[in-house]
């Protein structure tokens, strides 16, 4: 699928890698053996560990350098926006939404440019006891926010609806896939036609109407921990995001329901819901875990499009969106204001992506071209 | 062909009730009464009560959602704004060509840019072009199309003075400066090339991977064999089972894109339909929701139907059954 450059071809010569002893245990005949002298001596056969499913799994997606820089750079993301954005705080001594007149310039009332000292004295008292406070990418806009600090803050809220809301659609739509694959009839008659039904919705409009007619009753719930509005977009996002899956799953199952080991499960007299549990759902992990990565993506684009337009993230919770809302108006003198999150958005999802395509030819390796 | 036909209608008849329910249901759950809206900010209860009996959002939600079909149906009427009681229709009517020619300028512009560049990475996969073409398919599905849109109009716009960074001209009705197919097009320029990344990316990925595909069959094999030259295998047995798919998606990501094409609409301040359904939807207008919502459903249907007649143009295999 992907540009598989040098790992692609390092990754081809299987065979050679396979070397003596396999070849000799698995008894391919003295031809072959006499053709590998070189290692171990004939007769001296070591015996082959089996390699298990993940274990192949693993070892293929180890040699994907680019899906492996994906990983990484996710691990990154989660480790800056959960850990190193409040460390960030605490050694800059500000919030990301604490209002600085300082962060505008006096003069023109725009945003201060990037690596600026300001000073904190009409709020010394809320943030410390700095007399100044460095903005390492400016001001945000008119209110004098950090702009870096709401880069760092605005990741937590992209990764909670993002991950959030896959986990929401991919539950329900494993729920309702494995249900009418397996029990077929009426049920699977109704959720089919109610997938098809649903994706000819023009479903962005339905999006959009239905974050801003629930986001006003649901922004409040925060759990403690969420940002103001995520729950909102969660709901939303994975009211319509299961019907995707929803399909996978369900044509998997449907191949799957007739094969021979399900069959003898169901002689042995295993109930309905073991088949499914111990039987169905392990062979649905990987497309599972692909489509995943590839919906986080997704995701990530959808919530900051709504909180660009302003129904996704309420002020004053920073998120990706509403920077790159800010960013037009600033056009003359800060013109980085729009490159900073989209710059976040776009390597973000690019990362969600080449995971997603490396664990797809890691699962599959049929899949790669 | 009977059968196929009548298959049709009911599914159109069915989808459109369903769309347009659930968006009815969808407004009832709106906490703010849109009479409040109208009213004003100095009205008393008893005129919020006339405005609501006015406006007939007094009424159950089912009544309301049988009136609008009665009046769609039998009138062809989408009755009249809330926020300014222009008709429904004379709005989505004006909405519907900004939308509309952004949608398939954007179209001709990433078919134009993803057939060959597809084609020709799947020719020599592996290649200097199929490296930097699968390149480009990952950074367009990554970046988002709203940021995109503010680059190329900073960029493109402001800096280099190119085109103008915001706005829109009518194709026809040259009254004022702007007005014309020149300035049309010169408006749509930077909003095609915005909205047509995403899609290219999308479409170059499936057509190398078709192409790809459909090389390996055995029906290829044979058409070489049997002396067929290159051209000719490449343009009969290949790109015309290859583009199968395409048309289908083609036709499915443009009929939803005539609903929908809200970012690119904002980011340019084009006015229309997805920008037209955001003012209604912050202003509790209804009716000019539900009008975009219908104007996008029969879209969607429409061009099913339009996918369904060319796929079997293309591929005399296909009976309509």
């Amino acid at each position: 699928m992907r540009q598989h450059c040098a790992c692609r071809i390092s990754a081809t010569p299987m065979a050679t890698e396979q070397h003596s002893p396999e070849i000799l245990s698995s008894g391919a005949g003295l031809a072959a053996a006499v053709a590998i002298e070189t290692g171990t001596e004939l007769g001296e056969l070591q015996p082959v560990r089996a390699r298990g499913y993940w274990e192949q799994v693993w070892r293929r997606f180890r040699r994907d350098k680019v899906a492996i820089g994906g990983g990484l750079f996710i691990i990154f993301l989660f480790l800056s926006a959960f850990a190193g954005a409040p460390i960030a705080a605490r050694l800059l001594g500000h919030g990301p939404n604490d209002l600085f007149a300082g962060g505008t310039n006096p003069q023109t009332l725009l945003p201060v440019g990037p690596w600026t000292h300001v000073s904190t004295v009409p709020y010394a008292g809320a943030v410390g006891h700095f007399p100044h406070t460095l903005f390492l990418l400016g001001g945000d806009g008119q209110l004098g926010r950090d702009e870096f600090l709401r880069l760092l803050y605005g990741a937590q809220v992209s990764l909670e609806v993002a991950i959030g809301a896959t986990l929401l659609s991919m539950l329900i739509g494993v729920v309702m896939g494995s249900i009418a694959g397996y029990h077929g009839g009426w049920i699977d008659t109704i959720v089919s036609r109610v997938t098809e039904i649903v994706m000819a919705f023009p479903l962005l409009l339905f999006i959009i109407a239905l974050a801003s007619t629930v986001g006003d009753r649901l922004d409040n719930i925060t759990l403690g921990f969420l940002g103001k509005g995520v729950v909102t977009l969660v709901l939303v996002l994975g009211f319509f995001g299961w019907f995707y899956p929803a399909r996978i799953v369900r044509a998997q199952v449907l191949s799957l329901r007739e094969k021979e080991f399900i069959e003898a499960a169901r002689m042995v007299g295993a109930s309905d819901l073991r088949i499914v549990r111990s039987h169905l759902l392990p062979h649905l992990v990987a497309p599972i875990i692909v489509l995943s990565s590839i919906t986080v993506a997704q995701f990530i684009l959808l919530e900051a499009g709504l909180s660009f337009l302003g129904i996704g993230i309420k002020q004053p919770t920073a998120s990706w969106g509403s920077l790159l809302s800010d960013g037009p108006t600033y056009y003359l003198t800060q013109p980085w204001l729009m490159v900073w999150p989209g710059l976040a958005i776009l390597f973000t999802t690019l990362a969600f992506n080449l995971l997603g395509d490396g664990l797809r030819d890691a699962f599959d390796p049929r899949s790669a071209h | 062909m009977v059968r196929y036909l009548a298959r049709r209608v009911i599914w159109a008849a069915v989808l459109f009730i369903a769309v347009t329910l659930v968006a009815y249901v969808l407004f009832f759950l709106i906490p703010n009464d849109p009479a409040k809206l109208v009213a004003g900010k100095a009205a008393t209860d008893a005129d919020v009560k006339r405005a609501a009996h006015f406006l007939g959002t007094d009424r159950p939600f089912y009544v309301q959602y049988a009136k609008f079909l009665d009046r769609l149906v039998i009138h062809q009427n989408l009755g009249f704004s809330f926020a300014n009681r222009q008709s429904v229709n004379s709005i989505v009517g004006n909405a519907a060509p900004v939308t509309a020619s952004l949608v398939f300028g954007g179209a001709i512009f990433w078919m134009l840019l993803a057939l060959p560049i597809g084609i020709l990475s799947a020719l020599r996969p592996r290649s200097l072009l199929d490296r930097a073409s699968m390149t480009f398919v990952l950074i367009g599905i990554s970046a988002h199309p709203i940021w995109i849109g503010l680059i190329f109009a900073y960029f493109f716009g402001f800096k280099l003075g190119w085109t103008p960074i915001t706005g829109y001209c009518d194709f026809i009705n040259p009254s004022t400066d702007c007005g014309g197919p020149v300035q049309w097009a010169y408006h749509l320029v930077l909003p095609w090339a915005t909205f047509a990344i995403l899609f290219a990316a999308l479409y170059v990925r499936m057509i190398r991977a078709n192409v790809l595909d459909t090389m390996n069959e055995d029906y290829v094999r044979t058409a070489r064999s049997k002396g067929a030259p290159e051209h000719l295998v490449l343009r009969s047995h290949i790109l015309r089972n290859a583009m199968l798919p395409v048309v289908t998606m083609l036709g499915m990501d443009i009929s939803l894109a005539l609903g929908g094409a809200v970012f690119t609409e904002t980011v340019y301040s084009l006015p229309g339909l997805g920008k037209t359904a955001i003012f209604g939807l912050n202003n509790n207008d209804i009716p000019t929701v539900e009008g975009v919502i219908v104007f996008a459903t029969l879209a969607i249907i429409v061009f099913n139907l339009v996918v369904d007649l060319l796929y079997a143009w293309i591929d005399p295999r296909i009976r309509l059954t």
